[in-house]
């Protein structure tokens, strides 16, 4: 699939790699900053259930629990 | 542009560090300059400890006495800590960001999921497993996968179960990956403040500590592992010596510290044990077999209406009085609150050694050492068992106070109160964790 951008926000992209650093190209980029933007979205508590137990029984096996 | 460097050894204790400077060549050039110990929170625990120091706010700000919190509402219920719980904190990395400076966070325990800054963050051992986002940007994880070949090391977990020899050489295994993953990140990522913490010297300090002590009563003689926290110690220095050489040590400004030290651990002390002999935790029937408060309140064994207090904790012992207002059935008015803390306080500070002999317990009350608004929840009463070398245990069931092997495991070692703090600068005197978080903001002012 194919979306085009002007040629004004491809040049400030590629400025912003070239000085950032973090990206190797502008499409790396652009699918990094929408799908940041859908994250934002969706967010949801930190651990699922099934996290959360395993991070349980590595703390259980620390000695913190 | 003034950079700031800064690596972390959780659990790196100060006697152990200045008894064997001179074998580590590369942090003595920072230790020389200065040096200091530098008392830790209450409880000295990784994080709030290392979110302490980072924030350079009291533990009452941020919420934090462990690695879990309990659950409003609940007596035994826990919540996971997660960076979540800290999301509105300004820590030295937002205050880094705000001055356009980029930062890269590695293994800094408390966050988990990665916060998003301006920069790179490699998540801590809270990550859940290599599936999960453990990275910001997203796609740095892949990047990190790669260059571990694919068998990226969390957190070396169940080491105390683990045989000693096998521990010691996947401990080795997880520093120079640490090392490697912060090589990486520095070369190709810019970066203004970079902070990277190792947490293998605390899993070492727990299990290994009983081959160098010869006084400690669990002491192994084995030659081979005699030296083996020693080097460990010197494997990080070897590894600090390669990220020495991406630094300039002329300009860039290097921290080496802890969040915590270590101590000899003698005995775990069974607190919850202890409330039940002194009548202050009230049982409706002696559970069948040991089991933890929680399990024995999920069995309804516990009777809240007649308790005073009750506790939790593994390195100390951690008292919430059963208040009248904040707990579901609470029976201590706000009015006895007090006098009823230093009661329980009088009964725990005199627990004993198991032959009777007189313990050093050091007693903490809320009031004195929290501030802030997320104070409500915290325990009304920190105990640091003979200063810090007996352990806690919240089982009940036991049948006795003492105990060194329990669900948790035995522990050759336990947290103690002070941190290192060394830097390539003349800086002004700190003495506490909390002091830290205001030299990093001035030195990243720093053209």
């Amino acid at each position: 699939m194919t979306i085009s951008i002007s040629k004004e926000v491809y040049d400030k992209i590629l400025k912003y790699i070239q000085t950032h650093g973090g990206f190797n190209s502008v499409e790396e980029f652009i699918e990094f900053v929408i799908n940041e933007v859908l994250s934002e979205e969706t967010a949801g508590p930190a651990y699922s259930k099934e996290d959360e137990e395993k991070i349980k029984e590595r703390l259980r096996a620390l000695g913190y629990l | 542009m003034v950079r700031v460097f800064v690596l972390g050894i959780d659990c790196a204790e100060p006697t152990q560090v200045e008894q064997w400077i001179d074998e580590l060549p590369n942090l003595k050039q920072i230790y020389e300059t200065f040096y200091t110990r530098v008392l830790s929170t209450v409880p000295p625990i990784t994080i709030p400890a290392w979110l302490v120091a980072f924030s350079g706010l009291n533990p009452g700000y941020l919420g934090l006495y462990d690695l879990k919190f309990r659950r409003p509402g609940t007596y035994t219920d826990m919540e996971l800590y997660s960076y979540n719980v800290v999301k509105d904190i300004e820590f030295v990395w937002n205050y880094a960001n705000a001055l356009k400076k980029r930062v890269i966070l590695c293994f800094v325990p408390g966050t988990y999921p990665p916060p998003r800054l301006q920069g790179v963050v490699v998540s801590d051992f809270f990550t859940p497993s290599i599936e999960s986002g453990f990275t910001w940007p997203p796609f740095v994880k892949k990047e990190i996968l790669s260059i571990t070949g694919g068998e990226y090391i969390i957190d070396v977990y169940d080491y105390k179960r683990m045989e000693p020899r096998k521990l010691f050489n996947l401990l080795v295994k997880k520093i120079e990956q640490d090392f490697k993953v912060m090589r990486y990140l520095m070369k190709n990522y810019r970066w203004d403040l970079f902070i990277g913490v190792l947490m293998s010297i605390d899993r070492a300090q727990h299990t290994l500590w009983k081959f160098f002590d010869k006084e400690h009563p669990r002491h192994v003689h084995d030659p081979e592992l005699e030296q083996g926290l020693l080097k460990l110690y010197k494997k990080i220095d070897e590894e600090f010596g390669e990220v020495l050489k991406l630094l300039d040590i002329d300009r860039d400004v290097i921290v080496v510290m802890s969040d915590h030290g270590a101590k000899r651990m003698y005995y775990r002390v069974n607190v919850n044990e202890v409330l039940i002999q002194e009548g202050l935790l009230k049982l409706k029937e002696r559970p069948a077999r040991p089991m933890t408060l929680q399990e024995a309140d999920k069995q309804g064994l516990v009777d809240w209406d007649r308790t005073i207090a009750w506790a939790w904790g593994a390195y100390v012992g951690q008292v919430w009085i059963n208040l009248q207002g904040r707990e579901p059935r609470g029976c201590v008015r706000p009015s006895e609150y007090e006098d009823v803390c230093k009661q329980v306080a009088d009964v725990l500070s005199k627990v004993t050694d198991p032959d009777g002999k007189k313990l050093n317990n050091i007693v903490y009350f809320k009031w004195d050492i929290y501030e802030g608004p997320k104070t409500t929840y915290m325990p009304d009463i920190t105990v640091y068992f003979d200063n810090l070398h007996y352990g806690a245990n919240d089982m009940i069931g036991l049948g006795s106070v003492h105990s060194i092997e329990a669900l948790k495991g035995a522990d050759d070692s336990n947290h103690a109160e002070y941190a290192i703090f060394m830097i390539n600068r003349k800086v002004e005197k700190l003495s506490t964790i909390q002091n830290v978080a205001n030299i990093l903001k001035k030195l990243l002012q720093e053209e």
